[in-house]
């Protein structure tokens, strides 16, 4: 039976919202595991021997090759950029992935992560030390403790079967939003030989990071290496680029909420205050160099294209700059999740051929 | 015998702030008048924020002396039948306080209300009023009635706020009152009515002898008819101080002011857990959406609460949180002007619940 378009379009919208509550949730997550490691509860102070770094590109090397010979100027394919990387001391390296939802009965998609967690299982170049190598580093897989148990029971089962064989130490950490009277993260470890955190904590008895404590680095790193729910990202940009440009304008102060204004803002803007503003920049200011630039050039022209696609707005120089037919919304988030939810529920009723999809598709699995 | 001129006489003494203040104070002994106060903060100097921008409404100045400048406004109502509105009015630095200024005059009810509050609110800009909480206001009049001796502090008439249960929740409603009672007595009323002074007027007594009538708004505006010396030390200038404390607290928040755009957030704190209950969740995000001229989007609402604002007045953003029972968390974005977020803090005050603004630090 076709649901009725009212409520695909509300089931849409709850599924962006849901997609929107994931990926907040994952940038909570690897802010809050790796605060356990660079922030000291005693002292109230950053551990100034702890850094950390996301989305890092980090080259492996094999045993008998030299760190050196890998390279460091351009991007390899074999490359990695872990959601999360932590150096203590100069001495000790973890690399991790954060995977909120890990497949339940779903053996490809479970290979998949694997198999991306063993390339992280290799002398890795490029880490923010001296001579950007390490003696050793810690593999942890984090992921949401509703599917813990999936990743859990899929490891032990490759491991026994001697498919799956980690060489450096390698963990699952669960993790939860707790949605106590105070919300904060928890982390827990669900498998593995652990690996220790700094400080009094312990991630066997499993941590709590109040949310609270994290308001400030949330606030300026909202976006991580894979790419945003659309409506979120649109509602960055207007926000904190397109409005900004519009307020320019001496029309702008009597623009009604029927009314439009034209503005034209180019991609370059869009790329350098979300980079500036809401990428994970802080962490890497004295490490740049591997780093790869957020949000990614991809990711802003999709979302100008879904302007377009939309009629909000026009190329002006394809690719480059935009025209916005601008207007004062009075939600903007919620004005972008009901688009982008109309379009899908559109998609999802009136399926095209494949080769005659002339319009914008569904939201894609970020990585 | 002809009668002095006392207002004629007034004008030609005031020469600075303290001649200003004690002419006020014998002109409302010799003659009736009221003086209205409007205590400001800008960090323009009053030549610049007080000329003409074209409009209906033309300024000039009329004498300029150390710290002290005397203009005229002018408003022409659209109607061709409506006369002008016209009338004179000083504006006074206040010494020992950074950026810190009062307007004063003796002016028409109308004149202020048709004229001279249109101007700055029109100038929003240019100057930053304070607002008054309701405890704020309690323990303000509690030292002027204490500091000048006064009997008592008769309330005569109170605009409140009052949060009604309602079939929806629960409403916010405005209304007036008459309580004709004392400052004590006042507070308790409202207490009583779960409510919240929005401006009180009440009179001043010794004994049973009313000294002055005087109101105060919550945005710090303030009249007078007698005992003009009292209410100038005890509230206007207390009130520029208050406003100029705004300013420091909410001021260079924005990130493009700070190095390498570190946010520098301030929390709302509640001595009651006011989000102990879930449905608090929706009253508040309501209370937000009252928010004029604004975007309010919900990024999350239930259990904590996360909302992004834009205000379309000046361009500012702002994520506001809600982590803790006892605390909002308001977070300025790239930009955030000191009027944006007194804004927001009086929309909360306005129609959610008052509480104690801070700074809310970064840790580590």
């Amino acid at each position: 039976m076709v649901m009725p378009e009212l409520q695909q379009i509300e089931q849409q919208g709850k599924a962006v919202r849901e997609q929107i509550d994931d990926y907040k949730d994952t940038v909570f997550a690897i802010l809050g595991f790796c605060s356990l490691w660079f922030y000291d509860e005693t002292t109230r102070q950053n551990r100034t021997y702890v850094k950390v770094f996301q989305g890092r590109r980090l080259s492996p090397y094999g045993s008998g090759e030299h760190p050196s010979s890998v390279g460091s100027e351009s991007d390899n394919e074999k490359d990695i950029t872990p959601d999360l990387g932590i150096v203590v001391r100069d001495e000790r390296g973890i690399v991790g992935e954060v995977k909120k939802n890990f497949p339940r009965d779903d053996v490809q998609r479970s290979d998949k992560i694997f198999e991306q967690l063993k390339t992280y299982d290799q002398n890795l170049q490029g880490w923010p030390t001296a001579d950007e190598s390490l003696p050793s580093h810690h593999i942890v897989l984090l992921v949401h403790q509703t599917t813990a148990k999936s990743a859990e029971d899929y490891y032990i089962s490759e491991a026994n079967k001697g498919t799956l064989v980690f060489s450096r130490p390698f963990s699952i950490v669960r993790f939860n939003r707790s949605d106590q009277r105070q919300p904060y993260f928890f982390f827990q470890l669900a498998h593995g030989q652990g690996c220790p955190i700094e400080g009094s904590g312990d991630l066997g008895h499993g941590v709590q990071v109040p949310m609270q404590a994290l308001v400030h680095l949330y606030s300026e790193c909202k976006l991580y290496d894979a790419q945003p729910p659309l409506p979120y990202l649109l509602h960055l940009i207007w926000e904190h680029v397109i409005t900004p440009i519009a307020y320019q304008d001496p029309k702008f102060e009597r623009l009604r909420w029927n009314q439009k204004l034209d503005v034209n803002v180019s991609v370059d803007d869009m790329l350098k205050t979300l980079y500036e503003g809401f990428s994970f920049r802080h962490w890497h200011l004295k490490y740049l160099d591997r780093q790869p630039e957020i949000p990614r050039r991809r990711w802003i022209l999709e979302a100008c294209q879904f302007l377009v696609s939309c009629d909000l707005a026009k190329w002006v120089i394809q690719d480059e700059e935009l025209a916005v037919s601008y207007k004062k919304h009075k939600d903007v988030l919620g004005d972008f999740v009901q688009i982008k939810a109309k379009l899908d529920a559109k998609t999802l009723m009136n399926p095209s051929l494949p080769g005659f999809d002339g319009g914008t598709k569904p939201h894609q699995d970020p990585k | 015998m002809e009668r002095m001129d006392f207002t004629s006489l007034f004008y030609n003494q005031v020469r600075d702030h303290e001649s200003l203040v004690r002419g006020l104070d014998s002109l409302l002994g010799s003659e009736t008048h009221t003086v209205t106060a409007i205590p400001y903060v800008s960090d323009q100097a009053p030549l610049d924020c007080f000329r003409s921008q074209g409009g209906k409404r033309t300024v000039d100045v009329l004498s300029t002396y150390d710290g002290l400048q005397l203009f005229e406004l002018v408003f022409r109502p659209p109607e061709d039948n409506e006369g002008l509105v016209k009338g004179r009015f000083f504006v006074a630095k206040q010494p020992n306080l950074a950026d810190a200024y009062v307007v004063l005059t003796i002016e028409s009810v109308d004149f202020v209300r048709r004229a001279l509050l249109p101007f700055v609110e029109h100038n929003k800009h240019e100057f930053y009023l304070t607002f008054l909480r309701h405890e704020d206001l309690r323990s303000l009049l509690g030292s002027f009635r204490s500091e000048y001796g006064f009997t008592d502090l008769r309330v005569v008439r109170a605009s409140l706020i009052s949060r009604f249960p309602s079939e929806r929740g629960e409403a916010i409603i405005p209304s007036l009152s008459w309580p004709r009672l004392g400052l004590e007595g006042a507070f308790k009323y409202a207490n009583e009515q779960n409510a919240w002074f929005r401006s009180l007027t009440f009179e001043a007594l010794r004994e049973s002898r009313v000294a002055a009538e005087v109101s105060i708004y919550r945005n710090g505006v303030t009249k007078t008819d007698g005992d003009f010396l009292s209410v100038y030390a005890s509230l206007v200038s207390r009130l520029c101080a208050l406003a100029r404390s705004n300013v420091e607290l909410f001021g260079h928040r924005s990130r493009r002011e700070n190095p390498d755009l570190t946010v520098r957030p301030l929390a709302i704190h509640f001595d009651v857990e006011q989000f102990e209950d879930v449905e608090e969740n929706a009253k508040f995000i309501g209370a937000m959406r009252k928010l004029d001229n604004a975007s309010v989007s919900v990024v999350h609402g239930n259990p904590y609460i996360s909302l992004a604002v834009m205000d379309y007045s000046d361009g500012s953003a702002f994520d506001i949180w809600v982590l803790n029972p006892s605390e909002i968390l308001i977070v300025p974005q790239f930009r955030s002007t000191v009027a944006a977020i007194k804004r927001v803090i009086s929309c909360i005050f306005e129609n959610y619940a008052e509480g104690t603004i801070r700074d809310y630090p970064r840790v580590g």
